[in-house]
């Protein structure tokens, strides 16, 4: 199964303004962990779920079928997700895999670093470290992000009770639909046994009716299931990302604690030294000095030689530590970016989502309308002659 | 003012019978002052049955209460000595003794058109409803249910009766003239339509709710938790019973019923006995079976249908339309077997449609439901969407008004659920009133009454054949005693000729008059007309003595001969009654025929009326939510446009 994508742009760097190519499940998914592991620190948008295998089974059965129009769904805000970012859109891999033919190269020559042995190493390298950090926790202390934290959580408290009530009301229409179905088999039989001959022509199209309101309140219910809530999802989807890279950055923070952490070891041990030519009575020190001796070392020198390595080892830590801070500021600034991505995003797609189900129940609406006017119209023109005849008829009987 | 109602004390309770014993030992009741009243009427919810005053009862003392409270002078006296009377008449209606009660209540009402306004008044009101009832449509409906037991207001003699306490649910019936309404039981409208069944046996008359059954005792019941399904279930007997009465009046087709007497009573706010309108004539008139009666004029009093043969059930259920041989019946035969098989099929398939329908209302009020939660879960989203551009520090101003907007349209977007749900709540209830209750009413319990009317034409072409076959067992009886006599005569003719000549035939003669003789004795008058015993053979006990042969032949055979004679011309008595009986119910079966099958021709138009109609409001409905949705979705877009 592929799924073909059709691009218009502006952009002069692709060749043609107007272009289309097929790509597959996969290839997303190598874009999605090449977008992943190229920009750490953006909110790289998520991918529809892969689903078991009892979906994907039947491609051509009802349930294959939903299941298709749903990913195609996704995949579609998954590109428009990405485009619509300041950072990805601008990446080397989203323009190739958009315009390239050369993309099964591209990916040939990329696939040590999109292999699924390495996905899994990092996934076990992360559920290590996650394991790991599980006892050392660090307190956020950027108000921002905790603000951002604590509404992201909202929301997805939010979306999640709403995504499941719709997938309740979607579920409704579907038996509405059902029942509907069986009023319009048993009118058919009706119809078929003849009970009102007089009416055959009006419950045929009252039954019509039934049927195709019944065909619209399955469609409704479709609706609602491939395309509504599948955007409900998507958008807590993003919300979990966001909540991934917001504790991404958490554990980049308690990298640089624990190097920090380091630091001041050194630095204690560092002093220690420089204060132990004065005194040096701890037991420790007695029994360097004598192995010292042994050896025929030193004791100054030796002394001197550590404070210097532990002066490099410093050193070294705090570059490093200056450079991971810059990082970490650079990471907690760009959330900020992200953050107004997420809120662009968010505000885009509520928008266009109810727009399209504005749209889908005013369509839906109008025509029920259509449908039921004309057939009470037929009904009544019916209902006219019976009355215009029962007038005309009227009194049969003699009062007794 | 609607009231818990207790159908199994309704319907079985002391509180719905006349008066007992033990109520009309006790002094009458003296009216506490109108605050009282408000008061009690207060607690009317409480169900404590406190006393068991009967509808009787009520309405003399309310009859009281009015005389003494009528400006006229001396009335007070008569007031007071008419309750003694009153006290005395639930006395009398204790013995059961309806006409007694009939003609005890006339001559007090008459003596009260001197003494009172109120009685005059009446008299106005009849002629009124008469008039009122002539017209094609009277907006008539049943204005409130309640436990109503005693008048509240002295002053307007025909507001609701109010409740002192009472288990009793009373209909209060609106005419929408002038100010008077009429208050009935259920069980009043039950034996109105009971009555205009037997006054019209022929025709269709409306049908009332079904009576509570012990399920729905148990179900409902007195118990509060169930007190929505014990509301829901008089909301749905206050519609049944307007449509009862809107139909009687409102409908051409039931002309003759509106004009009868006893309906017009029905609405009158003065005859507030109404069981002793049930039980004077025209309904005392009626024979107490009705198949005794004349099918198209019951209270005609005619002495030979009582006569008539009362068929089994057996004989219902055996009896096919198609088997009849009645000649002139034959034609309609055809048609009522079309009919009833198309009625059974009719019935077959509302009880069907229901089962749908109950689903669909069903599901429609599970969405609800859900659409209640969504609204209040979009009310909080839409919260949470508007703090994130409140609280946030850093947040640009441009991100600030798309998340308040955002947060705007997610409201107006709750707001439109909300819509929704209420358009299709009120879409639901028509559904439910319209779809499934129409159509149980007008087509299921319809086609259920029109079986029974098929089964009293059955049940009268029953009665011809069984009658038919009994005369012709008669004349073949008669054609037997005929052919013996006749044959007793040559036998006898050439037996004397014989018995001169020969001993032994004289000895065979006396021989067979004898076992004869003992057979005409022994069995008497059935043996004679073709009875068993009197084909058996002859006993071969012989007691007479041989002498006298002749004689014996001869007297004992003229005896015979007029004891024969005698059972012929019985018989021809018979059969010439029976000539008549005959005569009478083919007319009958000819007549009824005739009017069911205009009732039914009538009733189906109305059936075919009423799918339509069914039909029709069903598309309304469909329409008229989608029309409500739609425009609520149409502003929720603009919304959206206007605002993001």
């Amino acid at each position: 199964m592929a799924y073909l994508i059709e691009t218009t742009t502006n952009n002069p760097s692709f060749k043609k303004p107007q272009f289309s190519i097929r790509r597959r499940y996969s290839d997303f998914e190598f874009l999605f962990h090449c977008l992943l592991s190229d920009f750490p620190t953006s909110l790289v948008p998520p991918l529809p779920e892969k689903h078991s295998f009892q979906y994907l089974k039947g491609e051509t059965t009802r349930l294959g079928e939903s299941f298709t129009a749903k990913r195609c769904h996704s995949l579609d805000k998954f590109l428009a997700r990405i485009l619509n970012h300041p950072v990805l859109s601008q990446s080397r891999v989203l323009y190739v895999f958009l315009e390239s033919a050369d993309w099964v190269t591209y990916k040939k020559n990329l696939n040590i670093v999109a292999s699924d042995e390495s996905l899994s190493q990092s996934a076990v390298d992360t559920l290590t470290e996650t394991l790991m950090n599980a006892f050392k926790r660090t307190e956020e202390t950027n108000e921002d992000i905790l603000l951002i934290h604590e509404k992201l959580n909202k929301l997805n408290d939010n979306l999640s009770k709403i995504e499941k009530i719709f997938g309740k009301v979607s579920q409704k229409h579907e038996l509405l639909s059902l029942s509907y179905l069986s009023f319009h088999k048993n009118l058919t039989k009706m119809i078929g046994s003849g009970i009102e001959e007089n009416l055959t022509l009006e419950f045929t199209i009252f039954n019509q009716g039934i049927k195709s309101y019944s065909e619209n309140l399955a469609s409704y219910a479709q609706y609602l299931e491939q395309n509504f809530i599948v955007d409900l999802k998507d958008l807590i989807a993003l919300i979990i990302n966001f909540k991934r890279l917001l504790k991404t950055k958490q554990d980049r923070k308690l990298d640089l604690e624990l190097l920090i952490g380091y630091l001041s070891d050194y630095k204690y041990e560092k002093n220690k030294l420089i204060t132990q030519s004065a005194s040096s009575h701890s037991p420790m020190g007695a029994i360097r000095n004598k192995l010292e001796d042994l050896k025929g070392v030193n004791h100054e020198q030796a002394r001197i030689a550590r404070i210097n390595k532990l002066e490099d080892k410093i050193k070294q830590l705090e570059t490093e530590i200056t450079t991971q801070e810059k990082l970490l500021a650079e990471f907690e600034k760009n959330l900020m970016k992200e953050w107004e991505y997420f809120e662009k995003v968010k505000v885009r797609e509520l928008k266009g989502s109810l727009l399209a189900l504005c749209q889908f129940n005013i369509d839906f609406y109008l025509g029920a309308i259509g449908d039921f006017k004309a057939i009470e119209t037929k009904l009544y023109a019916k209902y006219q002659g019976i009355n215009d005849l029962v007038e005309a008829e009227t009194p049969l009987v003699k009062e007794p | 003012m609607e009231v818990l109602e207790n159908p199994f004390v309704r319907s079985t309770s002391p509180y719905d019978r006349p008066a007992t014993p033990e109520d009309s030992a006790l002094p009458p009741v003296s009216h506490p002052p109108p605050d009282l009243y408000t008061s009690f009427f207060a607690d009317e919810y409480d169900n404590n049955p406190q006393s068991g005053y009967s509808i009787q009862e009520d309405t003399t003392e309310g009859f009281m209460e009015e005389s003494t409270g009528e400006p006229v002078g001396g009335s007070s006296e008569v007031g007071s000595d008419y309750s003694d009377e009153a006290s005395m008449l639930v006395s009398h209606d204790q013995q059961s003794s309806h006409a007694v009660n009939a003609a005890g209540i006339k001559p007090q009402q008459t003596e009260l058109v001197e003494n009172s306004m109120f009685i005059s008044q009446n008299l106005d009101i009849s002629d009124g409803l008469r008039s009122l009832i002539g017209q094609d449509s009277v907006p008539v409906q049943i204005a409130h249910t309640g436990r109503f037991s005693a008048y509240s207001q002295a002053s307007n003699p025909h507001a609701p009766r109010q409740s002192l306490v009472s288990n009793v649910i009373y209909y209060t019936i609106d005419l929408n003239y002038g100010q008077f309404v009429v208050q009935r039981r259920y069980s009043e409208f039950s034996s109105l339509r009971d009555a205009l069944c037997r006054l019209y046996p022929t025709r269709y008359v409306p049908t009332i709710p079904e009576k509570h059954s012990f399920m729905n005792y148990i179900l409902g019941g007195n118990n509060t938790l169930h007190s929505k399904i014990n509301l829901s279930i008089i909301e749905y007997r206050k519609r049944y019973l307007t449509d009862f009465l809107v139909e009687i009046i409102g409908n051409p087709v039931y002309r003759p019923l509106k004009h009868c007497e006893l309906f017009i009573k029905f609405l009158d706010p003065s005859e507030s006995n109404w069981d002793a309108v049930i039980h004077s004539p025209p309904m005392t008139l009626i024979p107490t079976s009705y198949l005794l009666a004349n099918p198209i004029n019951p209270t005609e009093a005619e002495g030979i249908r009582s006569l008539l043969p009362l068929p089994l059930v057996s004989q219902i259920n055996a009896f096919k339309f198609q088997d009849t041989k009645a000649k002139d019946g034959e034609a309609y035969n055809v048609k009522f077997a079309q009919l009833e098989q198309r009625f059974h099929q009719s019935h077959r398939l509302v009880r069907e449609l229901g089962t749908v329908s109950g689903k669909l209302d069903n599901l429609y009020e599970r969405l609800i439901k859900n659409y209640i939660e969504l609204g209040g879960n979009l009310n909080n989203f839409a919260l949470t969407v508007e703090s994130s551009s409140t609280t946030f520090r850093e947040s640009v101003e441009a991100e600030d008004e798309a998340n308040h907007n955002l947060s705007l349209v997610i409201e107006k977007f709750g707001s439109t659920i909300d819509k929704n749900f209420l358009h299709m709540e009120a879409f639901q209830y028509q559904q439910q009133l319209q779809l499934h209750e129409h159509m149980k009413i007008s087509i299921g319990s319809k086609t259920q009454e029109l079986l029974k009317l098929l089964n009293f034409v059955k049940l009268k072409q029953i009665q011809l054949m069984l009658t038919q076959k009994k005369y012709q067992g008669y004349a073949d009886s008669k054609k037997q005693i005929e052919s013996r006599v006749e044959q007793n005569e040559r036998l006898q003719d050439a037996l004397l000729r014989g018995s001169e000549l020969s001993p032994s035939i004289a000895e065979a003669i006396q021989r067979y008059e004898t076992s004869h003789r003992r057979g005409a004795n022994g069995n008497g008058w059935f043996t004679v007309f073709g009875g068993k015993r009197a084909s058996r053979p002859v006993d071969s006990g012989v007691h007479g003595d041989n002498s006298s042969t002749h004689s014996l032949v001869s007297t004992n055979s003229s005896e015979d001969q007029t004891e024969a004679h005698r059972k012929i011309k019985l018989l021809d008595d018979e059969m010439d009654s029976l000539k008549r009986l005959i005569q009478v119910i083919q007319a009958d079966v000819n007549a009824v025929s005739e009017h069911v099958a205009v009732t039914l021709d009538e009733e189906c138009t109305l059936i075919a009326q009423d799918w339509l109609r069914i039909m029709m409001r069903n598309s309304r409905n469909i329409q008229i939510m989608s029309e409500e949705n739609l425009s609520a979705w149409q502003e929720l877009k603009d919304e959206i446009g206007e605002l993001l």
